[in-house]
């Protein structure tokens, strides 16, 4: 089935420091939720954003067999030479990442109160079932407040 | 001078390094602090290739700009690891505390000063092959035991 899917909300031109894009993927490794949230950044189909989402979640649980020392997480973030990525992950394995500009701070906060929206607006809503992708108007109305208020405060 | 860059340094904690050829051949290996005993040392070595490989590949798939062209870290909650690739296709991985800054200036450092220094100008390295030359790695942990030295 489809993930699901916001639409782009392009209510920022410039990119300092801001997020970009959100990915939610289930504990299976599935994309349960994409959007993007500035124009000018490149797009792509729906089967690379789920390829996207399966191989994150195959190299975030690499990142801890790999891990030098006891006790490591998973992946929480990854800097690339042109942008920055996070990730937040839940205790049941659900995973919540953003793609950012490369001097994006204070994204791991973000993550929380991106989190709290997806406790309050899609896992509390009745109709909603755990695993699959979330198709709740108002986790999109405040996702996008939220993401409003953080890319507002870095231009 | 070096000294007064040691002192303002803020590695305080270097795990290991791995050098790879463009062929993914693991040329070295070495542990400082890693208490983490991986069972199979060569299948590990192998695993950490193929991610380097495909986080690189990922960055730019993902990426929301035409001209991405790698990745430079990745973290956990415990550590960080740093990746950095030569123009000659050799690639250094060093893992280090979450915290470390300026890693990419100590690989840069391993690779031009220790790395070309006492393998590729030695006359009797055989290219791709593992390296064991105590000069390599004397003054690898040479240096690696002086960036400790200035803990913060």
């Amino acid at each position: 089935g489809h993930y699901g899917r916001g639409s782009t909300n392009a209510h920022t031109h410039t990119h300092t420091m801001a997020v970009f894009s959100l990915y939610v993927v289930n504990k299976a490794g599935g994309l349960i939720y994409h959007r993007t949230f500035v124009k000018d950044v490149r797009l792509f189909d729906d089967n690379t954003y789920l390829r996207v989402a399966s191989t994150f979640h195959g190299m975030h649980a690499i990142a801890r067999q790999l891990s030098p020392t006891k006790g490591s997480s998973g992946l929480s973030s990854v800097q690339a030479d042109t942008f920055s990525m996070h990730c937040f992950q839940t205790l049941t394995g659900t995973k919540f990442f953003v793609v950012a500009d490369l001097h994006a701070r204070d994204v791991e906060s973000l993550l929380q109160n991106v989190y709290e929206v997806f406790v309050d607006y899609a896992l509390k809503n009745p109709f909603y079932e755990a695993e699959m992708p979330i198709r709740c108007e108002l986790f999109d109305i405040n996702l996008d407040a939220t993401i409003a208020g953080y890319n507002s405060k870095v231009l | 001078g070096s000294l007064l860059l040691s002192l303002v340094r803020a590695v305080t904690m270097i795990f290991d390094l791995y050098i790879y050829n463009r062929r993914g051949v693991c040329l070295y290996y070495k542990a400082w602090n890693a208490d983490r005993k991986h069972k199979n040392e060569g299948e590990t070595q192998r695993l950490m290739y193929g991610m380097l490989f495909q986080m690189r590949q990922f960055v730019r798939s993902i990426s929301p700009r035409a001209d991405t062209k790698t990745f430079t870290s990745y973290k956990t909650d415990k550590y960080s690891l740093h990746f950095m690739e030569t123009t000659s296709g050799f690639m250094f991985v060093m893992n280090t505390d979450p915290a470390a800054r300026d890693v990419a200036d100590v690989m840069r450092h391993i690779y031009a000063e220790i790395f070309v220094e006492y393998v590729i100008r030695n006359p009797l390295y055989e290219p791709q092959t593992p390296i064991d030359y105590s000069l390599f790695k004397d003054n690898l942990d040479d240096y690696v035991s002086s960036l400790s030295i200035f803990r913060s």
